[in-house]
């Protein structure tokens, strides 16, 4: 379990990012949001990256506020940004670091090799980090991240910057990691929410302001898309989307508007009448 | 029966080697840019930016030609990082970009402030470059584009690292601006979104090694992978006579299947093919 309990969070003091903010994780959880609300700073609070931290933070029952020696044994974590050594190769820094998490050297090797070869890295082993393109290094730095045996998973943005193939590669491989041990996901890729099969939680204005199921999240949209031919640009609405024949528009409305057509919603629609319904209570406070 | 828009950019096997000893990251690429906006896809190396780069003319191609079949090449590119100079405000920098255009002062006027209103810089068009954000950056090189009288845009990775909603607004303005008649009307732009090429593209070139595997409408795509994409309700055994480019699991659904052949096993259930299908099969089937 994963436990945000009345937290107040922020870089610089009195100045929070998240304000009494609350969230328990029992389970795999996939968070999305608009950026800049704080889901990385959500992820790095549990790592203990976050200076300013009132409040209550456990991983299973352990109190972790200002331990991050101890969160950091149950916790595994991949940063946004590649951070990695440049001067070794990938087999020796996937073989060290497993070699400090206490396993033999025979063993360590066995698994790090094992590990790169599932996220496609086995062609570059023996080829020093500061080589690699941008997108191996993020799967030399999810291979690390992985290879620790650590309750949780903290991964923040994992396919960012990652081909279409090596997209799904990683997204299965974090999905098969929920079956031994919980996975927590940042993410900006709606794709991702109906792919990894997870809770998912919208965060916005310092709020959880959707948790539920994909499909639950899918289902809140129905009756509020609709498709319309295009007789003005731009269009008079506050949210629309372009659709690809460039003669009709998605848009996102309360009830049925005039000349328009309703269309099945999909997870995304879902996920944007979300973000549009939360911006309209602001400004009928 | 239509007859086929005119291309404004045509490629005739295009070649680029960026050293003489090394080898070719973009190889005999023929193909033509119609009106319309097209997606350029492809695996990390493929040597998308390289192409683009070679389309607006910033590398000089080492075998083939670049032309627009209907005049003088005018391709306008914006980079994935865009750069600002740092002391000119957003406006100043449009005016300066218009008025290399050779254009009369009303129309170069009437230009800039339509720019900034579309891209919604408004807001900031007085403040200077140095202190524009990374979205804004982006904007504003976007609006840099729509002053010049460019026939075609290159833009490499608009949407990487933006947030979802970020990445609609950058197709609305992409959408409303091209409704323009006095903009471009073709548009090439990097992706390594599926979903962006299925919503908002009318074309796709897919780009492997340096070589162009598939260049279409996006439907088209799709249809590659037409008879061999199926559902199974259970896990399927190693068998000599299935080969499978890829198995997964879908909630409730049961297994996704896009199999080498086009021949079912008794228990599989037809599916529709998608554009990852399509995009898989191309890039698998057709490399070996």
């Amino acid at each position: 379990m994963l436990e945000w309990s009345q937290c107040t969070i922020g870089y610089r003091e009195n100045v929070p990012i998240l304000d009494q903010f609350s969230l328990t994780c029992d389970d795999s959880a996939i968070i999305v949001g608009p950026s800049g609300v704080g889901k990385s700073t959500l992820l790095a609070t549990m790592m203990g990256l976050v200076p300013y931290v009132k409040g209550h933070l456990r991983v299973g029952q352990r109190e972790v506020n200002g331990l991050p020696q101890i969160s950091r044994q149950y916790l595994s974590y991949l940063p946004a940004a590649n951070l990695l050594p440049l001067d070794v190769t990938v087999e020796e820094y996937l073989t060290e670091l497993a070699r400090i998490d206490g396993l033999s050297w025979s063993s360590a090797r066995r698994q790090a090799l094992a590990m790169a070869a599932r996220l496609h890295l086995a062609e570059v082993l023996t080829r020093r980090i500061r080589w690699l393109s941008g997108g191996m290094k993020r799967r030399t730095l999810l291979a690390a991240a992985v290879l620790k045996p650590a309750e949780w998973l903290m991964v923040d943005q994992a396919t960012a910057g990652l081909d279409p193939e090596e997209q799904r590669t990683v997204l299965d491989l974090l999905q098969a990691e929920t079956q031994s041990r919980g996975v927590l996901m940042v993410t900006q890729e709606l794709d991702e929410l109906a792919q990894f099969q997870k809770r998912v939680l919208i965060l916005m204005d310092g709020n959880i302001i959707f948790d539920g199921s994909s499909e639950d999240l899918r289902d809140t949209a129905r009756g509020h898309v609709f498709q319309r031919a295009l007789d003005s640009t731009p269009p008079p609405f506050d949210f629309w989307q372009p659709l690809p024949n460039h003669t009709a528009i998605k848009v996102y409305q309360h009830s049925i508007p005039k000349g328009c057509q309703a269309i099945a919603p999909e997870v995304e629609d879902g996920y944007f009448w979300q973000i549009m319904t939360t911006k309209g209570r602001d400004h009928d406070d | 029966m239509t007859t086929e828009p005119a291309a404004l950019i045509e490629t005739r096997r295009l070649s680029f080697r960026p050293s003489r000893s090394g080898a070719m990251t973009v190889s005999d690429v023929s193909f033509k840019l119609y009106p319309g906006v097209t997606a350029l896809i492809g695996p990390n190396g493929a040597g998308k930016t390289t192409l683009l780069r070679l389309l607006a003319q910033l590398y000089l191609p080492t075998r083939g030609q670049v032309t627009n079949p209907k005049g003088r090449l005018r391709a306008a590119y914006v980079p994935q990082f865009p750069g600002v100079y740092s002391g000119l405000t957003p406006r100043q920098f449009l005016w300066r970009t218009a008025l290399w255009e050779n254009m009369s002062w009303t129309d170069a006027q009437a230009r800039v402030s339509l720019a900034l209103a579309h891209m919604r810089l408004e807001s900031v068009a007085d403040q200077k470059g140095k202190n524009l954000n990374d979205t804004e950056r982006r904007r504003l090189a976007l609006a840099a584009v729509f002053v010049q009288t460019a026939s075609s845009v290159l833009i490499d990775e608009p949407t990487a690292s933006l947030d979802p909603t970020q990445r609609v607004e950058f197709w609305q303005d992409l959408y409303t601006w091209s409704q323009n008649p006095a903009s471009p009307t073709a548009y090439l732009i990097t992706t390594h979104h599926l979903s962006e090429v299925d919503g908002y593209c009318q074309r796709v070139i897919l780009l492997d090694r340096g070589r162009v595997r598939f260049d279409g409408a996006v439907a088209d795509l799709k249809e590659c992978a037409r008879g061999r994409t199926f559902w199974s309700d259970r896990p399927i055994p190693d068998r000599p006579d299935v080969s499978l480019f890829e198995l997964s699991w879908s909630d409730g659904d049961g297994y996704r299947v896009l199999s080498e052949r086009p021949h079912p096993l008794p228990s599989w259930q037809h599916r529709l093919p998608t554009l990852w299908d399509g995009y898989l099969f191309e890039l698998r089937g057709r490399s070996r």
